[in-house]
C-alpha cells in the first residue's frame, strides 16, 4: 500500500468510531449524585447584549429597579438542585433544637437546596486496605456539600441514604448501611445527637457490617463541632443492641466504641474528595510503628509536589494525632493526590497507605497573586455621604488585597455581580482571578474614578462607579470618557458607541452605605 | 426585561452536563479505549467525566467544550497508566515480577504502526489526536494547552517524520 502513511495511520485506528458505545446515561446520573463544587457565570456574548439593552431601554436609573431584589428581578441565578439529596423524611415544622422526649422525637426536615451557602462536610463511609496486614474494613472520611443552614440533617440525610459517589465507589469506597434505610429526624442538645432512622437500618448483615454501619453515624455525626456522642433510635425506640449479634453501644456511643474499624493511619482532614486549603494542612491520628507517618502530595500528573514525614503524639501500639502543613504551589485549581503511609520496620516498603484526592488551589490571598496589589491607596472623594464614603474604603481595602473573606463579609444579601449569576461573587472572582482576569484590579481601580448618582424609580439613591456609567455613552463627557483611561481603550470606547453605553465593570453602593452590586457586561 | 436572564437559566447544571455526556460520552470512550484498552476505557470515561461535572463551570461551552474534555482525558490517561507501572512496581517487589499490563492501543504490526511507534511519544500523540479523534488543529491546541498555530506546525513535522519512518521501512503494510 503506498500514499500517505497518516491516511493509512487512519485505517489502523483501534477503535473506529462507529464502534464507540453510546453514552450510558444512567452513570451520568451517578456521577451527578453531586452538587458542581462551584457554580460561577461564564461570561458570553449574551450577557453582554443583555446588558446593553437594558441600557438602551431604562437610562437614566429606571434599570436600576432590580437591584431592590423586588419579585419582578430578571436577575435568574443559576440555580443548583441536588441530585443525591433527596427528600425521603416526612416533613415537620417542629423546632430541630427540641429536647426529645424519652420515646419520640421531632422530626426536622431534610436537606433540599436551601437559602444558606454550601459548605463542604464529611461524611464517613468504609474502605479495605490491601497494604495494611488486616485488610479492614476501615473508616474513611469522604466529601459532601449541605446548606450551612441546615448541617445537621443535610449530613445525616447524605449518610443515611448510603450514597456512594461513582469514583468513591471505584476506588473501593462503600457504605454499611443498608439501602432504603430513611433518616425519620435528627436533633441535637447538649452535645448528644439523637438519630432515628427506620428499621431497615438494623437488616441484613453480620457483625461487622453492623458494627461498620454504626460506626459510620457516630464518627459522622461526632465529626460536627457540637455533637460528642449519639443516641440511637429505631423507628422512635431507644436502642443500644443492634442486630441478632447483640452488638452493644454505650449509651451515648462515642468514637471510642469503634477504635477497632480505625485504619493505621486515618487522614481526617483533607477528607476524601475534599477541598485542600494552601498550604494544605493534614490532620489524622496514627498508630504505627516509631509514630512516623510519611506522606506525598502529588499534582494531577502524577508529579510530587511534596514528600515528607512527621512524628504523631503517639506511636507503636497507641494511636497519637498527627498534623503535616505541607507547602505547595500549583498554576491552576486541580484535582491532587494526598499519600500517607507507614514504612515497614522490616524492610522499609510502604504499608498501611491511605490515599486521598485532593483539590488543590494556587496559592492565593497573598499579594503577589492579587491583580489588584499594585492599585495605590485611595484618595478621599467629594460629596459621598459619611456611610458611602466608608463602604468605599472598605471595599477599596478588601480589593487591594484580594481579601475574599471580608469581601464576602461585605458582600450584602441583595447583591448582584452580573445578570443571570449566581450567589457564589466571591468564589466567582476568585475564579476569574485564578484565570487571569482581573475583577480585584478593575474594582479598586475604577473606585478611584468619578462616580455619578443615581435615583431609582422609587426614590432610592445609587452611588456608582465609574461616572460614565450614569448616562448613555453619547452623552458622557470628555473628561469621564478619559478617566476610564487606561483600564480602557480605543477599541472598547467603540465597543461601547456601538452598544450605547459603558458596559465595563461599576460598582453600586446604596446611600446607606450598603455595597449592592459589581457587575460587568465583559 | 424579565426574559433576560430566562435563556441561561433554563440550562441547569444537570441539564448541560447530561447534554455534554450523551454528546461526548463515545468519543471519550473511544480515546480512552485506543489508550488502555476496552476494558478499562469505561472507568476512564467515567473519571473524566466526574471531573467535568465536579468543575462544571470550567467547562467550556460548544464547541470548545470537546477539546477540553480530550485534554482532561489525556491527563486521566496518563495518571491511569502511571498507577499500572505502579501497581506493577509494588507486585513487582511482593513477589515475582508479572508480566506488565500491555498498553493495548497497537496491537497490530505494520508499516504504519510501527512507523508510528518509532516516534517520540509528543509526535505519536498528536498523530493519534488528528487521526483516530478526528481533532483539528484548533482543537489539538486545547487539548494539547498550545496554541493553534504550534498544533498545525507540529502535527505537520510529525506528520512528516512519520512519512519518514515508513519510507525508511519500505513503505508497505
Amino acid at each position: 500500500m503506498n500514499g500517505d502513511p497518516f491516511d493509512h495511520l487512519k485505517e489502523r485506528n483501534p477503535m473506529p468510531r462507529d464502534q464507540q458505545p453510546d453514552a450510558p446515561m444512567s452513570v451520568a446520573t451517578r456521577i451527578m449524585g453531586e452538587r458542581p463544587r462551584r457554580t460561577a457565570f461564564t461570561w458570553s456574548p449574551w450577557s453582554i447584549a443583555a446588558v446593553a439593552a437594558v441600557f438602551t431601554l431604562f437610562v437614566g436609573g429606571a434599570a436600576l429597579l432590580w437591584l431592590q431584589g423586588g419579585d419582578e428581578a430578571p436577575v435568574a441565578g443559576t440555580t443548583t438542585t441536588t441530585a443525591g439529596g433527596s427528600t425521603t423524611a416526612p416533613p415537620s415544622t417542629a423546632p430541630a433544637t427540641t429536647r426529645p422526649t424519652d420515646t419520640t422525637i421531632p422530626v426536622t426536615t431534610v436537606p433540599g437546596p436551601g437559602e444558606g451557602t454550601e459548605i463542604e462536610v464529611q461524611v464517613y463511609l468504609m474502605s479495605m486496605d490491601p497494604t495494611s496486614i488486616a485488610p479492614g474494613p476501615f473508616l474513611i472520611p469522604a466529601t459532601r456539600t449541605v446548606d450551612d443552614t441546615n448541617t445537621t440533617p443535610g449530613v445525616a440525610e447524605h449518610l443515611v441514604s448510603g450514597f456512594v459517589l461513582f469514583d468513591e465507589e471505584r476506588a473501593g469506597l462503600s457504605s454499611s448501611i443498608p439501602a432504603g434505610t430513611t433518616l425519620n429526624g435528627i436533633t441535637v442538645a447538649d452535645g448528644i445527637a439523637v438519630i432515628d432512622l427506620s428499621s431497615e437500618f438494623v437488616s441484613g448483615g453480620g457483625t461487622l457490617s453492623m458494627t461498620s454501619r454504626l460506626a459510620q453515624v457516630v464518627f459522622t455525626l461526632t465529626r460536627l463541632d457540637t455533637v460528642d456522642g449519639v443516641r440511637f433510635l429505631i423507628d422512635g425506640v431507644p436502642t443500644t443492641v443492634f442486630g441478632g449479634e447483640g452488638i452493644v453501644v454505650s449509651d451515648p456511643s462515642t468514637r471510642a466504641d469503634f477504635a477497632n474499624l480505625l485504619p493505621a493511619i486515618l487522614i481526617e482532614s483533607p477528607a476524601w474528595g475534599g477541598s485542600g486549603s494552601n498550604p494544605l494542612v493534614v490532620t489524622g491520628t496514627a498508630n504505627v510503628f516509631e509514630a512516623t507517618v510519611s506522606a506525598e502530595l502529588l499534582d494531577n500528573s502524577g508529579e510530587t509536589l511534596w514528600e515528607g514525614f512527621t512524628t504523631a503524639t503517639c506511636g507503636t501500639g497507641c494511636r497519637g494525632d498527627f498534623e503535616i502543613t505541607i507547602p505547595y504551589d500549583v498554576p491552576e485549581p486541580q484535582l491532587g493526590l494526598l499519600r500517607v503511609w507507614e514504612s515497614s520496620a522490616e524492610d522499609g516498603s510502604e504499608i498501611n497507605v491511605r490515599e486521598h484526592p485532593v483539590y488543590l488551589e494556587p496559592a492565593g490571598g497573598s499579594s503577589s497573586a492579587c491583580s489588584a496589589s499594585e492599585v495605590s491607596g485611595l484618595d478621599a472623594q467629594e460629596g459621598l455621604p459619611e456611610a458611602v464614603a466608608a463602604t468605599r474604603g472598605e471595599v477599596f481595602a478588601a480589593a487591594v488585597s484580594c481579601d475574599w473573606g471580608r469581601l464576602e463579609e461585605l458582600v450584602g444579601a441583595e447583591f448582584s455581580s452580573s445578570f443571570g449569576g449566581g450567589q457564589d461573587h466571591v468564589d466567582m472572582w476568585r475564579d476569574l482571578e485564578t484565570g487571569g482576569q482581573e475583577p480585584m484590579r478593575f474594582l479598586a481601580e475604577l473606585l478611584e474614578r468619578p462616580y455619578v448618582t443615581i435615583t431609582a424609580g422609587d426614590g432610592t439613591s445609587y452611588f456608582a462607579w465609574p461616572s460614565a456609567f450614569g448616562t448613555e455613552w453619547s452623552a458622557v463627557s470628555d473628561a469621564d470618557r478619559e478617566a476610564l483611561r487606561p483600564l480602557y481603550d480605543d477599541a472598547d470606547f467603540e465597543g461601547f458607541e456601538q452598544f450605547g453605553a459603558y458596559i465595563g465593570y461599576r460598582i453600586l453602593i446604596t446611600e446607606d452605605g450598603e455595597w449592592v452590586g459589581f457587575i460587568a457586561g465583559d | 426585561m424579565t426574559l433576560i436572564g430566562r435563556s441561561r437559566a433554563a440550562t441547569s447544571p444537570e441539564a448541560r452536563f447530561r447534554d455534554l455526556f450523551a454528546t461526548n460520552y463515545p468519543d471519550i470512550f473511544g480515546y480512552a479505549a485506543r489508550r488502555v484498552g476496552r476494558d478499562d476505557a469505561a472507568d476512564v470515561a467515567a473519571d473524566v467525566f466526574t471531573i467535568a461535572w465536579r468543575s462544571l463551570h470550567r467547562v467550556p461551552d460548544e464547541p470548545e467544550s470537546r477539546p477540553w474534555l480530550f485534554g482532561v482525558a489525556r491527563n486521566v490517561v496518563s495518571n491511569h497508566l502511571r498507577s499500572l507501572r505502579r501497581h506493577d512496581r509494588l507486585t513487582a517487589r511482593a513477589a515475582s515480577a508479572e508480566p506488565s499490563p500491555v498498553q493495548p492501543d497497537l496491537e497490530r504490526h505494520d508499516d504504519v504502526t510501527d512507523a508510528l511507534r518509532s516516534l517520540g511519544e509528543d509526535d505519536q500523540e498528536i498523530l493519534r489526536l488528528a487521526a483516530w479523534e478526528g481533532l483539528e488543529p484548533r482543537e489539538i491546541a486545547v487539548v494539547l494547552g498550545c496554541s493553534s498555530n504550534a498544533a498545525a506546525v507540529r502535527l505537520h513535522r510529525a506528520r512528516a517524520r512519520l512519512a519518514d519512518a515508513y519510507e525508511s521501512r519500505g513503505g508497505r503494510s
